[in-house]
């Protein structure tokens, strides 16, 4: 661990249906490693993730990437409003296998956001399992659609399988919310 | 190096403190039902602790844990739970005012209580006024636990109140000088 205050801190909210694959982006994105059994997330995970990256000028920072992985079991509906106070992003993940939490995003997890946050609300979607090809149910055009349409900020489709992406949907968000950041100083 | 072996010296002596098995199973109890299981996996791993606290605690009252380890778990708790809102630490304390007195002791025993449960150089005062209990705290020995604090003030003074009002605590105002933090827990 760096011993050092952060320059930045950032909470992030990733949200979606159960088995969308939010604990092993997380996973992949941490620990390099895919989780190949499916355990269902009890409550939260929280993950604190510390970043050593560089501005446009080039100047180093170092950014606390705080994650917070919350299931949608209805057992912890009552304090799940609590989980999303203090977020800077939500990523709001669908299965591309799986009509119905692509479905869910905006009806579900996009309204328990906005619902629970206040101010400047930053989202970004991301459609995972895009390895599975085959059984594709979402196209990335809906992905894009629902993005113009919802006012995301990114989209992406991700694979925490093989790691296509998951990089990039971290480190775009961070960079996005680095940029809102100084637009507001 | 002086720093850093004074740093050692003190964290020894917090290592020889001990705390009743009671106040970690309530406090983990209520992360238990505010953030679920994995959720409190996650603090405990965060505080360095997964191996010792992964297996249920009794709340026993003979057994005791290190100080330190206390330290170490309200301290992962104010950097994961505590960012952008203090509202979970809050809802935290006041589950853990709960699991540690499901009968309801009143405010002033259970404070006794705690002076009792948890070994150390902290100290904690009461003062009952007609609407409202001023709470100071020396010390204290919940690693900027202060939101924690907060809620099971809460709930104990609603619990010491005969007509059964609820008691909020409002502004908390810390003393850097002392190292004293003061809460105000007002009749609602």
């Amino acid at each position: 661990m760096v011993d050092k205050e952060p320059d930045y801190v950032f909470k992030i909210a990733v949200v979606g249906d159960y088995a969308v694959g939010k604990t092993s982006l997380i996973s992949r994105f941490i620990q390099r490693k895919f989780l190949k059994e499916y355990k269902p997330t009890l409550g939260v995970n929280l993950i604190l993730k510390e970043l050593e990256i560089t501005d446009k000028d080039e100047n180093p920072l170092l950014c606390n990437l705080v994650l917070w992985d919350i299931a949608g079991q209805e057992r912890y509906a009552s304090v799940r409003k609590l989980y999303y106070k203090g977020c800077s992003a939500a990523m709001l993940v669908y299965d591309v296998t799986r009509m119905d939490t692509f479905n869910n995003l905006e009806t579900t997890w996009l309204k328990d956001y906005t619902e629970n946050t206040v101010g400047d609300r930053v989202f970004v979607i991301i459609g995972n399992k895009a390895d599975l090809e085959d059984i594709r149910k979402v196209s990335t055009q809906d992905g894009e659609d629902l993005k113009d349409r919802i006012g995301a900020v990114q989209f992406l489709e991700t694979s925490a399988k093989d790691g296509t992406n998951v990089d990039d949907a971290f480190m775009n968000l961070v960079h996005i919310l680095l940029d809102k950041s100084n637009e507001k100083k | 190096m002086a720093k850093r072996a004074s740093k050692k010296k003190v964290a020894s002596k917090k290592k020889a403190e001990k705390v009743k098995q009671i106040v970690f199973s309530a406090l983990l109890e209520a992360l238990d039902d505010i953030i679920g299981p994995d959720g409190k996996a996650s603090i405990i791993k965060f505080a360095g602790l997964a191996n010792k606290y992964s297996k249920q605690l009794r709340p026993s009252l003979v057994n005791s844990l290190p100080r330190l380890d206390l330290i170490k778990l309200t301290d992962a708790m104010s950097r994961l739970l505590g960012f952008g809102s203090k509202a979970l630490l809050r809802e935290t304390g006041r589950k853990f005012a709960i699991y540690l007195h499901p009968y309801g002791y009143s405010l002033e025993t259970l404070i006794e209580k705690m002076k009792r449960w948890i070994e150390g150089d902290w100290d904690i005062s009461i003062i009952k006024e007609e609407e409202s209990f001023k709470i100071s705290i020396k010390n204290d020995p919940f690693q900027a636990g202060n939101y924690i604090w907060a809620g099971f003030f809460e709930v104990a003074a609603t619990n010491s109140s005969p007509d059964g009002a609820k008691y909020i605590a409002g502004e908390v105002i810390g003393n850097d000088v002392d190292k004293s933090t003061t809460f105000e827990v007002k009749r609602q």
